[in-house]
């Protein structure tokens, strides 16, 4: 019956059957049976975007209660509608997420959680663990039809350019909210590391707030910048979200060096702890308990 | 009036101070953004440190001509050369 033993889903032909279907042919109706089941993922991306965003939060936003109030009710139910969504993908069984530390990414002070940026789903994997974050939304996603009320009742930020954006980042921290960068500021190169930008830095500096680094590894590779949602791999994806430990904004703030400078040498540490990172946080897949893949 | 030589060493003095680059890195024709990684913001500070510094305003169109270590010490002594013209 199965072309995929272990994972959750499989595909529906009979043991008997399938033993009789040759093994391209196999492999090719596997394939399509995945290609359906991220169809029916990003189907239900787009229907939850749609309750949340024109139904949940409209109704929420109504409640009584001040604009950070209301905006802080929107990010707890994106965070929901994320969490729910990154178990439909588990279910499907389209990836398997493993969370290292995550619980590091819920302090009681405001900070800056950065991250690598390698897969279309890493905004929503993260802030999946995250009640409270404020992100920064690119343009394409505040004209998108299913996600503009989404942004905008959640009060993400929009991506405007440089100290406009700054001032934002630091407006929500020293209101004591959360928030999540990318530092690269887009996705990253296949299995590397694109340019950091000193943006993250500078915003922490400025505010005063730690930087909480997560490492992303995406195993194999899907979703990547310029691919098509069917151009899906041909196994499980096995995501690692690694929270390493805080990078203290203090230790690179002294009163001889401007914020420029202090960016610089932070984004120059953040830089070296992900290039030594990025490989390590690699799951082994066959370790990982009640798994394992068959080639399709 | 400070020569071009002299505006140099000046420009050299606030992007190792105020930037964190090496002096080695400072020649001439060094890419403000390929060579030295100065990003927009850096960009932003830097103007407004040499506006403070010289007392003139640079412009928009000024600003979109710079490239390059040397296209900011032209810009400066140019900046600096009117400045004495109209105080004679």
């Amino acid at each position: 019956m199965s072309a995929e033993s272990g994972s959750r889903i499989v595909f529906p032909v009979a043991p008997r059957l399938a033993a009789q279907i040759p093994d391209r042919m196999r492999r090719r109706l596997s394939y399509g049976w995945r290609v359906f089941r991220t169809g029916m993922a990003f189907g239900v991306f787009g229907l939850g975007a749609l309750v949340i965003g024109f139904v949940l939060i409209p109704v929420f936003y109504l409640l009584p209660g001040a604009t950070r109030e209301r905006e802080i009710r929107g990010q707890m139910i994106v965070h929901l509608g994320f969490r729910t969504f990154v178990w439909v993908m588990e279910s499907l069984g389209l990836i398997r997420v493993s969370r290292i530390g995550t619980d590091r990414l819920r302090r009681d002070r405001p900070y800056v959680v950065i991250a690598n940026h390698p897969t279309l789903i890493d905004a929503v994997l993260l802030l999946a663990c995250m009640p409270q974050a404020d992100c920064v939304a690119k343009k394409a996603v505040w004209n998108n039809t299913f996600l503009r009320w989404a942004v905008r009742g959640a009060g993400y930020i929009p991506n405007d350019e440089g100290e406009a954006l700054i001032e934002a980042c630091g407006k929500r921290l020293r209101e004591g909210r959360c928030l999540l960068l990318f530092p690269e500021g887009t996705r990253s190169p296949m299995g590397q590391l694109g340019r950091f930008r000193r943006g993250a830095a500078r915003v922490a500096l400025k505010s005063g707030c730690d930087v909480v680094p997560v490492v992303i590894t995406c195993d194999p590779p899907t979703l990547m910048k310029g691919q098509k949602w069917h151009q899906v791999p041909d196994r499980t994806v096995y995501i690692t979200l690694k929270v390493e430990e805080a990078i203290v904004s203090r230790d690179y703030v002294n009163r001889y060096e401007s914020v420029a400078t202090g960016a610089r040498r932070m984004t120059a540490s953040i830089r070296a702890l992900y290039e030594e990172n990025v490989g390590d946080a690699r799951v082994d897949t066959a370790e990982v308990e009640g798994t394992k893949l068959i080639v399709e | 009036m400070l020569s071009k030589d002299e505006v140099f060493e000046k420009l050299k003095e606030v992007l190792t101070t105020g930037f964190g680059l090496r002096r080695e890195q400072l020649a001439p024709t060094a890419r403000l953004v390929e060579d030295l990684d100065l990003d927009s913001l850096d960009s932003f500070d830097l103007m407004v440190r040499l506006e403070q510094e010289t007392g003139e305003e640079i412009k928009e169109d000024e600003l979109k001509s710079i490239q390059t270590i040397q296209d900011i010490v032209d810009v400066i002594h140019r900046k600096l050369e009117s400045k004495e013209s109209r105080q004679v």
